[in-house]
């Protein structure tokens, strides 16, 4: 009676523990990726903006 | 001071942060003393044995089950009356957690209705309404998620919280209006507790806990949405320079 009680808790708190890793874990993902995000955009706007500015140097120079 | 400042994303992103590991290091002691409470302390149940302490995530799960969701409702009419950005975003980062919550009320509710009711699952009122509830959930997540446009996605969002938001009463007060297999409230604000105290502490730790973790995670999840939103905003990009 005692093992079946603490089959029923252990498989209760196991699978509680693993749902809010498995939650946590999505969370510290979805957090690098945005941030991810953030810069490889940020790069290419950059990297944009260097190409205009070198077209526009080019364009300039005689 | 306007409070109202608080709702601005450049504001609340970093105020966010600050608050993010407080709230961790609050949910992570709880839990502990929680669980040091309900299982080192609270004696052994002398109908149900040692299986009733599944009661120590039971309850708090669906509380905050509940209670996310209401919360929910109440930016889902700040996102419809005002428009407020952050709202939505808040909603968003709310219902993961929401839906998780519900998810463990309902298979702790019937791993622990196994041995004390002889069956996994009934079509109880209260089973029946917190299956609800995370559909709710899930309907809300899948419907956002369906809509490219964020303002049109936030908005039919939130109409639907505030539909389903009537759900809540009938799970809270399912077991006195129904003749239902799943005990009444052990727990109410207008009478003495049904329960010894150090079961009731415990409950009540691992409650506060369950508090505490689930502002933590809607905090980390409004922060990475906030960025995902603004990232062609000047402040954020300023962040990652």
């Amino acid at each position: 009676m005692l093992d079946a009680h603490l089959s029923y808790l252990a498989v209760a708190y196991g699978l509680t523990a693993l749902a809010l890793a498995i939650e946590c874990v999505v969370l510290l993902r979805t957090r690098r990726q945005s941030i991810e995000q953030v810069r490889r955009e940020r790069d290419l706007d950059l990297d944009d903006h260097e190409s205009i500015a070198d077209l526009r140097n080019e364009a300039a120079t005689p | 001071m306007n409070p109202f400042r608080f709702a601005a994303p450049p504001v609340f992103y970093p105020l966010a942060g600050r608050l993010l590991p407080w709230f961790t290091a609050a949910a992570v002691v709880l839990a502990v003393a929680g669980l040091y409470v309900g299982f080192g302390m609270a004696p052994t149940d002398f109908q149900q044995g040692e299986v009733y302490r599944i009661i120590f995530i039971h309850v708090p799960s669906a509380w905050m089950a509940m209670f996310i969701y209401l919360v929910m409702a109440g930016y889902a009419v700040l996102t419809l009356v005002w428009r407020s950005k952050l709202s939505a975003m808040m909603c968003r980062a709310l219902a993961p957690t929401g839906a998780i919550m519900a998810a463990i009320a309902l298979f702790t509710g019937a791993i622990w209705g196994k041995p004390t009711w002889g069956a996994w699952w009934v079509w109880d009122a209260r089973l029946t309404s917190t299956l609800i509830l995370l559909f709710l959930y899930l309907g809300y997540m899948a419907l956002v998620a369906a809509i490219d446009d964020t303002t049109r996605a936030d908005r039919a969002g939130a109409l639907l919280l505030l539909v389903g938001v009537v759900n809540v009463p009938i799970i809270y007060f399912s077991v006195r209006w129904w003749n239902t297999l799943h005990q009444g409230a052990s727990v109410s604000l207008t009478a003495s507790p049904k329960m010894a105290s150090t079961m009731l502490s415990g409950m009540l730790l691992m409650s506060l806990a369950a508090w505490m973790y689930s502002i933590a995670a809607a905090l980390h999840r409004v922060r990475s949405i906030i960025l995902h939103r603004e990232r062609h905003t000047r402040w954020v990009r300023q962040l990652f320079a």
